[in-house]
């Protein structure tokens, strides 16, 4: 009987035994299985833009009041100048700039100011009339879906604002045309080319300092070279570009040493790369010129 | 011999093979994640335009500091080559001159090439102008001061074309600022040149790479040259832009740490024991 029982309780053991195992393996798999699943998600996600929008949800979970048609319009004006009465002085002061420039070349008479005045008047309530048309599709109700597309329609329409400058459409643009001569649109034109030859210049300039950088260049080479760089545009090329065309031309031939030829064979290619793709997380506000 | 009881030794291979268990995590799926963040990083580098760099187990930043020791010595090379086409230095003068840079070129630059490694100071530490300052130390202990003031003129005459591009930026920007007419922008060249100092030319990346690093315009200077409007614009704080990246010059020289300086037919001796790589194989 006692042997019997010996024999029961050891079985009893064995089988408690082999429980723990199985749930032991069970738990292991459980966990390499979460853990894989882990990694795999941060390969799917390489940019981590997921958890940018789950911060930033995180971030306005909770924490968004109902907005009035009148705080909607403060918090659209605070992207363009701060207020809509700074938004108005700033928006006025670039176009004023723009017509000072006019001025200093074309002397405008007191008439064509005020004619002018009104015009940017109506360019600028023209704008506040599209700012609340971008406002009426919305009742206050505040998401955190409806702030982001907020945010992109505002950042989109500062950008615009902000190029509104060179827009030819204006009604300041067409009064200011109709009140000006031949003469007085071509000496303005000629001024404009005065700034894009100091655009050209610079790139110029630069051009040449990078050579000097990668060849070592001597007194004599670089004034040559400045001068090579301007008979062809070269400068609007890319630096690869450039040295490529500097090594085939007979100037390059002429005045630099073997060393330098060669060093100018094997340039690796720039990729440059605009400001927001560098820090994608930060959001810059766009100043009104 | 005492007799373990079923139960304990149960939980004792329940506490092994937990700990087995413990340890495979450690040895397969901890490496296997950071290999997965390291590809996503790698992918990261590769979208910020840095191609060839982010390949997973192979991460390379850029600047890093081997890209950078080249880069210095490709510079320090240009300037001996310049010196000896232009000092007429003699055979010794200019084996001294050699030796001497390759002895003391880690020592004189190695600070500013750690910092340099940083990205934030992308364009604050200029290279260019380092390798001509330690150069003309070198210069200055081997040759008389007739041979280095001609030197001392070709550094005249580049600052000078680095003042006409620094200054022709400053302007393109100004204009695109204040709107400015052709006359203002030579009345403000004209005071930019006046008003110049050489220190305003922190490096060739901060002149035309990255708009906050460019020298401050005090507003008094032109101020009586603009409009109202133009002179309201001017004290607004402008968006700072980096118009390039912090991938490296693609137009930098370069000269392996293998390489020898050279000037005309002297060749730098074997970097001489004590200094910091002459130990390595």
């Amino acid at each position: 009987m006692q042997k019997s029982l010996d024999r029961f309780k050891s079985i009893c053991n064995r089988r408690q035994l082999v429980g723990i195992r199985v749930w032991t393996v069970a738990l292991f798999c459980l966990f390499v299985s979460g853990s894989f699943s882990v990694c795999c998600a941060q390969e799917n996600d390489p940019d981590g833009d997921n958890d940018e929008a789950f911060g930033a949800n995180v971030a306005l979970r909770g924490a968004l009041p109902r907005m009035n048609r009148q705080q909607m319009e403060e918090y659209m004006y605070g992207s363009l100048g701060g207020s809509k009465a700074a938004f108005h002085k700033l928006k006025r002061e670039s176009i004023r700039r723009e017509l000072d420039r006019v001025n200093s070349i074309c002397e405008l008479t007191d008439e064509q100011w005020s004619k002018l005045n009104e015009a940017i008047e109506i360019d600028i309530q023209h704008i506040e009339n599209r700012i609340t048309s971008l406002l009426s599709g919305h009742d206050g109700k505040m998401t955190p879906q409806l702030l982001q597309e907020m945010q992109q329609k505002v950042w989109q329409f500062a950008a615009q604002v902000q190029t509104e400058k060179a827009d030819k459409n204006a009604v300041w643009h067409k009064v200011l045309n109709s009140q000006l001569t031949q003469e007085q649109i071509a000496k303005i034109k000629s001024d404009e080319d005065k700034k894009l030859a100091n655009q050209s210049r610079t790139a110029q300039l630069k051009s040449l300092l990078s050579l000097q950088r990668k060849l070592g260049l001597n007194s004599v080479q670089r004034a040559k070279i400045e001068e090579w760089i301007g008979q062809e545009n070269y400068h609007e090329l890319d630096f690869s570009r450039l040295c490529k065309e500097l090594r085939s031309s007979t100037t390059g031939a002429e005045i630099l040493s073997p060393e330098q030829l060669k060093s100018l064979e094997r340039v690796p290619q720039a990729i440059p790369l605009p400001f927001n793709r560098i820090l994608p997380a930060i959001r810059i506000p766009i100043p009104l010129r | 011999m005492e007799s373990v009881s079923p139960l304990r030794r149960g939980w004792a291979n329940a506490i092994r093979i937990i700990g087995f268990a413990v340890a495979q995590f450690v040895i397969f799926v901890v490496p296997a994640g950071l290999l997965a963040q390291g590809e996503a990083l790698g992918q990261r580098i590769e979208i910020l335009g840095f191609p060839g760099m982010g390949q997973a187990g192979n991460l390379q930043l850029a600047n890093s500091k081997p890209q950078l020791l080249k880069q210095m010595r490709g510079l320090i090379q240009n300037e001996l080559t310049i010196i000896n086409g232009i000092c007429n230095l003699e055979q010794t003068q200019k084996q001294k001159l050699v030796d001497l840079a390759e002895e003391d070129w880690k020592a004189k630059t190695n600070s500013s090439i750690i910092k340099r490694t940083q990205e934030h100071v992308y364009g604050s530490i200029d290279l260019d102008s380092l390798a001509e300052r330690v150069v003309r130390t070198w210069l200055e202990s081997v040759t008389s001061p007739v041979q280095l003031s001609k030197y001392d003129e070709e550094l005249a005459d580049r600052m000078k074309w680095r003042k006409k591009a620094l200054i022709s930026k400053m302007l393109d920007i100004l204009a695109e600022k204040l709107t400015l007419s052709g006359v203002q922008m030579t009345q403000i060249e004209e005071v930019l040149s006046e008003k110049w100092k050489d220190r305003w030319f922190r490096s060739l990346e901060a002149s035309f790479e990255n708009t906050s690093l460019l020298p401050e315009i005090k507003p008094s200077w032109i101020a009586p040259l603009l409009t109202q409007s133009q002179s309201a614009a001017l004290i607004t704080r402008d968006q700072q832009m980096l118009f390039g990246a912090p991938q490296g010059s693609v137009d930098s020289p370069s000269l392996a740490l293998e390489q020898r300086f050279q000037a005309g037919s002297a060749i730098s001796a074997e970097e001489r024991e004590g200094t910091p790589d002459a130990k390595k194989p």
